[in-house]
Formats: structure tokens, sequence, C-alpha cells
């Protein structure tokens, strides 16, 4: 293991072993970040939004969870559907 | 004779109520593998020294036919008694009895022993087997929680408070367990979460069975909110005694000094350090070799094994030991290790016990993923419980202590009543491969031959800074000790701090960072 210019030998704890590799964040892709069911889109492809605007509404522990476009920009394709029960981490718009 | 008959009436009233929830559920209790609530007791306690309140106790419920159902105790057996001769209360969750299910007089029942422990000053030991709460009795049942968890919290630093999960404790019920001082798990028999796999199911999609969600060995290695891990109830039950035999009974009760033995003669200190400083090493064997009889009792041993907790005793005394593990994660401070020190280190500070500190770390883990988790919030616990911590306090640095780590284990500078170094100990900002990239970095990019003069320039900065006398020069650290001198040190060290009394400046209390 490598800390500051030194290797050391040492064993790994299993946490360490198992743990997600950070990878950056895409905000052209909206993901979901709590599972949940999809209970109205508002957009269609091809339209044109500002930052904040309302994008879909899905609805997750007893709550109706306003999806917002994070930044200016144009849809490009939805990958859900009305009614679809979403897990997290699930890829729900992509900007263009 | 009138009173006889009397006598007959209450024998015969005593038997039906201490078989529980009946034969047929001790017989289903018995098939899942586990003890009932009554044997668990006998189990831990003394023989013969247990004695339980408030067997006749009824449940208040009316809704939902609850008139015409008869609890036996309400589900619920507590008590007092000793161990090994120290007084304790105890209460354990009959299983047999509506699934252990905590209904209002259950509560109350748990609240009554809550409140003997804390007027007495004796340890609280609890059994968790329980359904969780009885649903036909609604708010009441959340009630009955909520003054438990407030009692928990309230005895918290007064008495030492242990849990021990025999069997599912989910829910609201779970912060019982999580409130208390030290939770005792068993393998396939505990089970701790807050939702379960049935609700995750419904609502999130994601399938895991019980075991993988928050049996024994997910908290014993993974969460950090077991303390103990025992393969079997009886196990179980030793590890118990073995850690009542270490802790003062209360804050005001200083802990009778047993006669002392010396450590393991086999045990050489002098050559658990390798040769190379860049391979592991146990730290426990060091520990092992400056405690009584090498005994040394592990907390927490299959979490954040990176650093090393527990008890041991020197000359007969209590000591709460800390030290930086080597063989895991070249010893580094991350997330869960900064928990796991600050939590121990506040216990023995709140019950009195001194502290020991082994010192051998390059630093922080580095990593992104610490980063995000916020190993700057909780790396600041361990200085916390540190600085905060008035028992006595005594760090041995064994080898390495870079920078921040340095600082965070115990040094000088967060108020230790005495450091004292191996002659191996290297006390830098940095470990000398870094420190010269950085500090020679013009000398070496310009040099002929950049990798000559890198090593050239990592051993000059070995030469000079990577020993303890630099920080020995400004009473950094009090003595350069021999290996083989450590117990002598430490036995003198904690014999002259005694009578430590500090008074700080007054507060309601700090604001640790949770």
């Amino acid at each position: 293991m490598n800390i500051l210019d030194t290797i050391y030998q040492t064993t790994y704890t299993k946490k360490f072993e198992q743990r997600k590799k950070w990878k950056a964040l895409n905000l052209k892709q909206i993901i979901s970040f709590i599972p949940g069911t999809i209970q109205n889109i508002l957009v269609k492809p091809g339209q044109k939004l500002k930052k904040g605007d309302k994008l879909l509404i899905l609805e997750s522990m007893k709550m109706q969870n306003i999806i917002r476009i994070p930044v200016d920009g144009v849809i490009k394709s939805i990958h859900v559907k009305l009614e679809q029960k979403i897990a997290k981490n699930t890829l729900m718009v992509e900007l263009e | 004779m009138a009173i006889e008959k009397k006598i007959l009436e209450l024998q015969q009233k005593r038997e039906v109520v201490l078989l529980g929830g009946g034969e047929k559920a001790i017989e289903k209790q018995v098939a899942m593998g586990k003890l009932t609530a009554r044997d668990r007791i006998t189990a831990i306690m003394d023989t013969d020294s247990f004695h339980e309140y408030d067997l006749f106790v009824q449940h208040d419920a009316r809704d939902f036919d609850m008139e015409k159902k008869v609890l036996a105790g309400d589900g619920v057996v507590t008590g007092t008694g000793t161990i090994a001769g120290r007084s304790v209360c105890i209460y354990a969750q009959d299983f047999t009895v509506a699934g252990g299910s905590l209904g209002s007089m259950h509560a109350r029942k748990i609240t009554k022993i809550m409140d003997h422990a804390l007027k007495m000053r004796m340890p609280l030991i609890g059994i968790n087997d329980s359904g969780g709460a009885r649903i036909q009795e609604g708010v009441n049942s959340l009630a009955g929680y909520g003054e438990i968890f407030f009692r928990n919290t309230l005895a918290s630093g007064v008495i030492p408070q242990i849990s021990v999960i025999l069997g599912p404790c989910a829910g609201g019920a779970v912060y019982s367990p999580a409130l208390t001082d030290f939770v005792f798990v068993v393998d396939n028999i505990s089970k701790m979460f807050i939702t379960g796999p049935e609700v995750i199911k419904t609502v999130l999609g994601e399938e895991i069975s019980m075991e993988d969600l928050g049996g024994a060995r997910v908290h014993a290695e993974i969460t950090g909110n077991a303390h103990f891990f025992a393969k079997s109830e009886q196990e179980c039950f030793e590890q118990i005694k073995k850690l009542i035999s270490f802790i003062p009974s209360s804050n005001v009760n200083k802990l009778c000094i047993i006669e002392d033995k010396e450590p393991d003669p086999s045990i050489k200190i002098d050559s658990i350090l390798p040769e190379d400083t860049k391979m592991p090493y146990d730290v426990r064997d060091v520990i092992r070799a400056v405690v009584d009889d090498s005994d040394f009792f592990e907390i927490q041993e299959l979490w954040a094994a990176n650093l090393v907790i527990g008890f041991g005793r020197i000359k007969g005394e209590t000591i709460g030991f800390v030290a930086n593990q080597p063989l895991v994660l070249a010893g580094v401070l991350d997330v869960d290790s900064s928990d796991k020190a600050a939590r121990f280190i506040r216990y023995c500070d709140a019950f009195n016990i001194p502290l020991v500190t082994f010192v051998d770390l390059p630093g922080y883990l580095p990593g992104v993923d610490q980063e995000h988790a916020g190993v700057i919030r909780h790396g600041a616990k361990i200085l916390y419980a540190y600085s905060e911590a008035t028992v006595p306090k005594i760090s041995v640095i064994l080898r390495k202590a870079y920078g921040g780590g340095y600082i965070a284990m115990n040094s000088r500078h967060l108020r230790a009543d005495f450091v004292f170094a191996w002659p191996s100990a290297e006390i830098a900002v940095m470990g000398p491969e870094g420190a010269a990239n950085i500090i020679f970095k013009k000398e070496i990019s310009e040099a002929k031959n950049p990798d000559e003069m890198r090593k050239i320039k990592v051993k000059e900065y070995t030469d000079k800074f990577a020993n303890p006398y630099v920080a020995a020069s400004k009473g950094y650290i009090d003595s350069v000790i021999e290996p083989g001198e450590t117990r002598k040190f430490l036995l003198h060290a904690i014999e002259v701090s005694k009578n430590k009394f500090i008074a700080g400046p007054s507060k309601k209390h700090g604001i640790p960072p949770f």
C-alpha cells in the first residue's frame, strides 16, 4: 500500500477492498438519487429548459419528489415511463 | 394452616408464569438454537444469585381482544443478581411470550430495573430478543421505547450498559443497544436492522437475506455496531463475564485492584519490530508483552482492524489500550478507526480508566472515498476525545508517527501526561520519501541522475529527522526508552498519575464532531 510515496507491506480490510471506486459526476445524465415510482413526466425530447425547471415527479418515501434540471439544457432522451418503478442510480433523463 | 394454602397458591401461580409462553413455545425457541430468557440469565449470573421482580405484572391493553390474552410477565424477565460477586441489574426479553413484543407494561418493567441500576450504581445488562413493538398496543409501545432510550442516555457514562442481542432486534428497538456502551452478538442468532428484508424488497426492490442485512457478522465486521462476536450463546456469556471483570461498576466506584501477574516471559518485546520499517507486525504482541498475564481483552476485533482497542491490566489495575495496527492498512487512521478510538477513549474517560496508547502510523488513509465519507469530520473525533479526556494518558511511540497522525494519537500537545518513544521511533512531519520529494524538489529535478539524487536526499532526511531525538530535544516526548523497559515505565507513570485532577473551563458540555 502506497502512503505518501512510501510503500508499506500490509493487509487490507474487507471494507477497503470492496469500496466503490469514485467516478466523476456527469451533469448530462439525470440519475435517480432514491428508488421510487415515476409519477409524472413533464418534458419531451428536444425541449429547451433553464436551470431549475421541473423534469419529472418521482414518488418515493410517501413524498412527491420534484426532479429539476441542474443546468440550462436540451432534453436528448427520456429513459423512463410513467408508473415505472425504478431503483437508485437509474438513468432517467439524458441531456444534449 | 391457612397460610400454607396461600403459599401453595403462590407457588402454583409462579410455576405457571415461569413457563413463559408455555411448553410448545419453549420447544420452538430451542429448535431455533436459542436458549430461553431465564436459562440465559441463569447462565450469566452466579449460581442461585438471581432475584426476579415483577413476575406477576400484567399488560393493560384492551383493544383487539387483548383482555382475553394472558401474557406471562408481559414478555420480559427483570431482576438483580451477581456476576463474580459483583451486583448487576439484568433484563431478558422472553421470545416465547407474544414474540417478546414490547407493550407498555413490558417497557415499564424494563425502565423500573434501569432506574434501579442508575440509583444503586450498578451495571445494566439487557438481553434483546423481541419481535418489536406490540402493534395491538399502538402508541403505548412507542412510548415504552422512548422511556427506555431516554434512560439509556441518562445512564450513559454513569453505569456500564451492556446489550446482548440474542434474537431479532428490529426497527425502533435497535436504538437501545445503539445507545449502550457494549453490544454482544452471536453468529446466526443476532439480527439487528432498522427496516427488515420484506420492507426493503417491497419499497426498494433489493433482495437480501436477514443474515446478510443485519446478522452478527455484518455488525461485527462492517457496521461496527457490535463490540463482541461469539459463535455460541455460551461463548457470549463467557465474554460478558470477562468484560464485567475489567470494568468498574459505576463512574464513582473504583475497581478493586486484583492481584497482579507478570506478562508471559516468552514474548520478547525487543524482537517484535521487524528489521525493515516498511514491514508489518502485530501490535497486539506489544500489548501482550506489557500487560499482566499477557491477558489482553480486545474490543471490536473484526471492525476497523487498523486500530486496536481493548482492556488489559498493569499491576492489577484495568487500563484501556489504543494502538495502531501496522498489520492492517499499514495502521493508518481513517473514518472507522477514528470512530472506534474516539468512542473507546470517551468510555475510559467517563469511567476513570487510564489510557495507554501505542503509536505507529504513517498518517491518515488517502482516497476520494475517505474524503467524501467525511474523514475530516470523523478524524477530528479522535483529536477531540483525547484532548477532552482527563484520565491519566500515556503514549509510547513505537515506530512511525508522521504528521496529523502523530498529533492525533495522544501527543503531548493534546495534553498526554507522559509520552515515551522507543529508539526505533520516527517522529516527523512526513515520511522521508514524501518529504524529500517536496523539500529537495529543485535539487532532484536539476540533478544529472534524479533517481540517484532522490535516494541521497531521502537518506539525508532519514538520518536527520526519522528518529525520536528531534522531538525529544524540544521536550515533546518525555523519554526515549528501551523496549524492554516499557512495562516498568508504564507502571511508574500510572502510579504517579493516581491523583490526577484537572478542572477545565466551565461549560455545559463541548460539541464533539458527531
